[in-house]
C-alpha cells in the first residue's frame, strides 16, 4: 500500500467534509432576533416551541451519535502507526 | 359529590422530558452560561460558546429553554386569563437556581388555587421539570398506616384505636399487636383510654350520620367529617388520600386543564370541612386535663349517636317482628 498516497486521500476526504452545522443554530438565530427587540420571554419561546423541540431532539440525537462513535473508538485496541510511536 | 377525578391520581408517569435522553448533559451542545459568547467560537470549541450569529445574546442554554417553554405551556393552561405572566423574562437565567425561582414563582400562583409544594427541596433540572410534569399537590388526608398514632392530634388516636379495636377477629382480649400502627385489640383501646372507656361493640364509623343529627355544637359539629376523614370516606380526594398514601398509589396527577379544574373545584369544596376538623384538632390541647375533657366530650357525643342508633335498630326489630307476626 502505497502510505503518502493514502494518507493524502485521507487529508483530501477531511477536507471535503461540510463544515459542521450546529443544530441548534436556527434556534438561536431566531430567539436572538427575539432578544435583539426586546427582553426574551416566556411568550416568545413559546412562539417557537416547534423549532426548540425539532432542534433539541435533533441535537440530543447528534449527540448520542457522537458518543456512540467515541464509544467505539475506545473499543479499538492501540496499534502503532508508521509515524507515531505507540502512546503518543 | 364527584368523587373520581377526570384523570385517576394513582397512575404511572409517563416520561415529559426524559432526562435521559433530553437532559444529558453534553458539554459540546449546551454553551456556558459564565463564559461569554464568542463571536469564532465553534460549537465544539474550548470556550463552548456558540457560533457566530449567537455573538452577544445572552441566552440561556437549551436544557432551560424547554424547561421556559414548559413553564410557559402551564402558564397558558392554568392561567388564561393572566397573559402578563408570560412576559417574563428568562434571559436572565444563569443557573439552576434561576430556574428553580420562576417554577416555584409559578407554582405559588397555583398555590392559591389548591394547595402544592413550592418550594424545591433541591435544586436541580430534573427535580423541577417533574414539578412541571406531575402537579405537586398536597393532599390533607389522614396516612394512618404511616403516621405515628401519637404524633396526631386528638381526639384522631382516641378513633382510630377505637375503630380499629372493633375490626371482627381482633375482640380477643389476649390477641394484643404490639405494633402500634397494627389492629388493636379492646383490651388494648381500654388500656390506652382508662378514663374513657366506650362500649365494646360502639363502632364510630357507623356513627357519622346519627352524629350528624345531633346538630353538635362547634367544634364538636367536625366530629362526623373527621371520622369519614379517618376513613377516607368523605367523598373528597383531598381530604380522604395523604400524601404517602398518593405516594404509595402511584404518584401524583399529571398537568392538564382539567385535573387543575377538577382539584380546585374539589378544593374549593373541602375548605370548610377542613377548617372545622382543625378546629376541633387544635381544642383543648393546652394541658392534661383540657384533653382529657376533649375525649369525654367526644366520647359523650359518640354514646349519645350510640344510644341513637340502638334504639333504631331497636324500633326496627320491634316492627320486623310485628310484621312477620302479622
Amino acid at each position: 500500500m502505497n502510505r503518502p498516497t493514502t494518507l493524502a486521500a485521507l487529508v483530501e476526504a477531511l477536507t471535503a467534509v461540510p463544515e459542521y452545522q450546529n443544530p441548534l443554530a436556527p434556534l438561536y438565530e431566531a430567539l436572538g432576533q427575539e432578544a435583539a427587540s426586546g427582553p426574551l420571554t416566556l411568550r416568545a419561546i413559546r412562539r417557537h416551541t416547534q423549532v426548540l423541540h425539532a432542534l433539541s431532539d435533533q441535537a440530543t440525537d447528534q449527540a448520542a451519535a457522537v458518543n456512540q462513535v467515541i464509544v467505539s473508538c475506545k473499543q479499538l485496541p492501540p496499534a502503532p502507526l508508521p509515524v507515531l510511536p505507540l502512546g503518543f | 359529590m364527584q368523587t373520581t377525578p377526570p384523570c385517576p391520581i394513582a397512575r404511572a408517569a409517563p416520561g415529559f422530558l426524559d432526562p435521559a435522553v433530553s437532559l444529558t448533559p453534553t458539554v459540546s451542545l449546551t454553551p456556558t452560561t459564565s463564559a461569554p459568547m464568542s463571536p469564532t467560537a465553534g460549537p465544539y470549541s474550548a470556550s463552548g460558546g456558540w457560533p457566530t450569529i449567537l455573538s452577544g445574546a445572552n441566552l440561556p442554554p437549551v436544557d432551560f429553554l424547554l424547561l421556559a417553554d414548559r413553564l410557559a405551556e402551564l402558564y397558558e393552561m392554568v392561567f388564561p386569563e393572566e397573559p402578563d405572566w408570560l412576559e417574563e423574562a428568562v434571559e436572565g437565567w444563569k443557573d439552576e437556581e434561576d430556574v428553580a425561582e420562576a417554577a416555584a414563582r409559578f407554582l405559588g400562583r397555583v398555590g392559591t388555587l389548591f394547595p402544592v409544594h413550592e418550594e424545591f427541596w433541591e435544586i436541580d433540572l430534573e427535580g423541577i421539570e417533574w414539578r412541571l410534569h406531575e402537579i405537586p399537590l398536597i393532599p390533607m388526608g389522614f396516612d394512618e398506616w404511616y403516621d405515628t398514632w401519637d404524633d396526631l392530634k386528638e381526639p384522631a388516636p382516641f378513633l382510630l384505636h377505637m375503630s380499629y379495636s372493633r375490626d371482627e377477629g381482633n375482640c380477643d382480649e389476649d390477641a394484643h399487636d404490639e405494633d402500634a400502627h397494627a389492629p388493636d385489640s379492646d383490651a388494648a383501646f381500654t388500656a390506652l383510654y382508662p378514663e374513657h372507656p366506650v362500649p365494646r361493640h360502639l363502632e364510630p364509623s357507623r356513627l357519622v350520620e346519627p352524629l350528624r343529627r345531633l346538630g353538635l355544637p362547634e367544634p364538636l359539629d367536625a366530629l362526623p367529617d373527621l371520622l369519614e376523614m379517618l376513613h377516607h370516606s368523605t367523598g373528597n380526594a383531598w381530604l380522604d388520600i395523604g400524601e404517602l398514601g398518593l405516594m404509595e398509589g402511584g404518584g401524583y396527577p399529571l398537568w392538564d386543564a382539567e385535573n387543575v379544574v377538577w382539584l380546585a373545584e374539589e378544593w374549593r369544596k373541602a375548605q370548610p370541612t377542613l377548617d372545622r376538623v382543625h378546629r376541633l384538632l387544635d381544642w383543648q390541647n393546652e394541658s392534661p386535663d383540657a384533653l382529657a375533657g376533649k375525649l369525654t366530650a367526644v366520647r359523650d357525643v359518640l354514646l349519645a349517636a350510640w344510644g341513637e342508633l340502638e334504639q333504631e335498630r331497636e324500633r326496627e326489630e320491634e316492627e320486623e317482628s310485628r310484621g312477620g307476626v302479622g
